[in-house]
């Protein structure tokens, strides 16, 4: 397979994902301006973050006048997740792989690029990564420009219904392999089941959302990985 | 407020971190079946996590995000393309919105 074709197929799996992001990215705008936050930063901040929750988080802690260490463990507990889908990602991606494609490639990883690279042929190339870097970060960063310049021009209904955009790109990554395997049907139930209990019951409730997911992912996936170990080739 | 360049860098630095030193270390190929097995479970579990409950305080309104929710579940079991299920679920739900507001 050829970089360019590589690249050109990155781009346009992740064109989905980028007209999402347009739309979330443009809310983050929004809230940052709500919040004292300039345009140019908040713009900044998009550039070099391409995370939502993280970000969101970030110009919570700066508009109270938090302290960099606060805004770094912030970071920590949202971002860890991250961690989790990136020591996935190391196994995936092209084992001859120059260090430095490695490098650019962590800096993309995002829910919906990981749940795009994850459903691509194995080995992941670094090329198809750089594809949809190419899609993600311009519209990301583009969107917030709008957002916090532009400010509430869209309809509440609108915004409201581009909300749910991601949400249901993440579920169309991984609900497909589960229709003909039923231990993944399973286990992508068991844990939205767990997850929605985490939420509401008293202690779990009470944990950072960020560490919740990592903690919960963890147990769960520990659990499988008892429970149902693959059989010798880890094939998806 | 402290500078705030200097605190949008200190934020792209940890994320960056986090991101980049699994990828940047882990370049063999692990070969214990039980790391493998929970490696190939992480996605599943991890998004499954995200997406519920998040979902349903994504929108307006409760029921506008229970039936988007319901619209990207089905498609997504029909194997759909991840464009027509965000496509889909949005419509859903700024209908929704619309005819009960």
């Amino acid at each position: 397979m050829s970089r360019n074709s590589d690249v050109l197929r990155g781009m346009r799996d992740a064109v989905p994902v980028g007209l999402g992001y347009l739309a979330v990215s443009f809310a983050f705008g929004l809230a940052a301006a709500r919040m004292g936050i300039p345009a140019l930063s908040a713009t900044l901040m998009s550039l070099s973050n391409l995370t939502s929750a993280g970000q969101f988080a970030g110009v919570g802690v700066i508009s109270a006048g938090g302290g960099l260490a606060e805004l770094a463990l912030t970071q920590l507990v949202i971002n860890a997740r991250y961690f989790l889908m990136s020591c996935a990602l190391s196994q995936r991606i092209a084992p001859h792989a120059p260090l430095w494609q490695r490098a650019v490639v962590s800096f993309g990883v995002t829910d919906e690029v990981f749940a795009l690279s994850m459903a691509a042929p194995k080995p992941l190339s670094p090329h198809y990564s750089f594809g949809m870097m190419g899609v993600c970060i311009p519209s990301w960063t583009l969107g917030t420009a709008l957002g916090a310049t532009l400010g509430g021009v869209l309809p509440a209904p609108l915004m409201n219904a581009l909300g749910i955009a991601l949400y249901a790109m993440l579920t169309a990554a991984i609900v497909p392999p589960s229709r003909d395997n039923r231990l993944l049907r399973f286990i992508i139930v068991l844990s939205m089941a767990v997850s929605g209990a985490a939420a509401v019951l008293p202690v779990l409730s009470t944990i950072p959302k960020g560490l919740r997911i990592v903690l919960l992912t963890v147990v769960i996936t520990g659990w499988a990985a008892l429970r149902h170990p693959l059989e010798e080739a880890p094939d998806a | 407020m402290h500078n705030i360049y200097l605190m949008i860098m200190v934020m792209a630095l940890v994320t960056y971190f986090i991101r980049a030193l699994p990828i940047l270390l882990l370049r063999r190929q692990i070969r214990n079946r039980f790391i493998n097995s929970f490696l190939y479970y992480v996605p599943y579990v991890t998004l499954s996590v995200m997406i519920f409950p998040d979902v349903l305080t994504s929108t307006g309104m409760l029921w506008s995000a229970l039936a988007g929710f319901g619209t990207m579940l089905v498609l997504s079991f029909m194997k759909k393309n991840m464009f027509l299920v965000a496509l889909a679920s949005c419509l859903v739900v700024f209908l929704t919105e619309t005819l009960v507001t």
